[in-house]
């Protein structure tokens, strides 16, 4: 279980990795926060919004766009 | 108890069944008979009725949707396929070991076009998804694997049967059919094996995993059978059976499996 010093990577995590899995959640919040300029560990509130949708975008292929859209609003509501 | 658990035990004692009919030839050959026709319509059922709810648990008619919802056209097509096959054997009496190609065969056939397209779309979401891909390395195994797999099934399966005489022209298209379409099946479904081998414990890739196994399973199976009913050695009773059979309930579980991951989001 990864451990993050910033408290929205770590919600976020808590969120996906049940679902994707430690590794996959790990990568998944990497890369979606590299594409925002940032690090997991320099995340804000603000870029919650940015994320969320880049998030369900991935999940869309396992879960169709309606249960996908409701974890990007899990996501959204850590703010 | 959870409905999946529930499949679970009842894979088990079905296959159980199954395994001792086969090897103790339990009740002669009428039970051999009616256990080799109608456990497979039993298994196909339960797949199409499992995966009948996983399509209808999905709110919006999008690709995943229309994925599922392929999946379960193929595995329609398949239980119509071995219910016509056990009419044909225990209603209408006809030698179906020494019949070919049935009504049935075209059921099958037919079948695997949807599970193909299914099975593409699950693979081409996933690429678009931007999830996680990794490992190039075990993509160049898989693709070595893959490969070995056609050469191993046209030098041992195909050539021979083109070069048969005594087989019919329509005869010999549906035997070709069969592993081609395999190979076909096969090679997404093993790429599906590997992407849902990233994901770990997660919830999510569990009936994707059920899935790619349900068809490496039922490839394995129809290589076997493709060879030896051309044989001519395939007799009712056969353990592959077991193979088809095994995959139709890990399709089905895949689909229940999707079903409540999709009723605990809503």
């Amino acid at each position: 279980m990864k451990t993050y010093s910033n408290e929205y990577a770590q919600k976020i995590y808590n969120i996906l990795a049940p679902m994707i899995g430690e590794l996959m959640a790990n990568a998944t919040i990497k890369s979606k926060a590299t594409q925002i300029g940032k690090t997991e560990d320099s995340l804000t509130a603000k870029d919650l919004a940015i994320i969320a949708p880049e998030i369900k975008k991935g999940l869309v292929v396992f879960l169709g766009n309606d249960a996908a859209e409701k974890i990007s609003a899990k996501i959204n509501q850590i703010a | 108890m959870k409905k999946t658990k529930k499949l679970w035990i009842f894979l088990g004692i079905l296959l159980i069944i199954n395994l001792f009919v086969y090897l103790t030839h339990f009740g002669g050959k009428t039970i051999l008979l009616y256990t080799a026709d109608l456990l497979p319509v039993l298994c196909s059922c339960i797949a199409v009725v499992s995966l009948f709810f996983c399509v209808k648990s999905f709110k919006d008619f999008d690709t995943t949707k229309v994925a599922w919802l392929l999946i379960l056209l193929g595995v329609i097509l398949y239980f119509l396929a071995e219910s016509t096959f056990a009419a044909l054997e225990l209603v209408f009496l006809i030698d179906v070991n020494n019949t070919y190609p049935t009504l049935a065969d075209y059921f099958w056939c037919a079948g695997y076009i949807p599970v193909f397209m299914g099975l593409m779309l699950m693979y081409t979401g996933y690429k678009k998804s931007g999830l996680l891909m990794k490992n190039i390395k075990l993509y160049g195994f898989l693709s070595v694997l893959i490969l070995a797999l056609f050469s191993l099934v046209i030098y041992y399966l195909l050539i021979p049967i083109l070069k048969d005489t005594e087989t019919s022209g329509l005869g010999k298209f549906l035997y070709l059919f069969y592993p081609i379409g395999d190979l076909f099946i096969v090679t997404p479904a093993v790429i599906l094996m590997y992407i849902t081998s990233l994901f770990g414990k997660g919830s999510l890739s569990i009936p994707w995993k059920l899935l790619a196994l349900g068809f490496i399973l039922f490839t394995i199976s129809d290589l076997i059978y493709s060879y030896i009913d051309w044989q001519g050695a395939y007799e009712t009773g056969n353990m592959i059976d077991l193979g088809w059979n095994a995959g139709y309930l890990l399709i089905g579980l895949s689909g229940l499996y999707q079903t409540e991951i999709m009723e605990s989001l809503n």
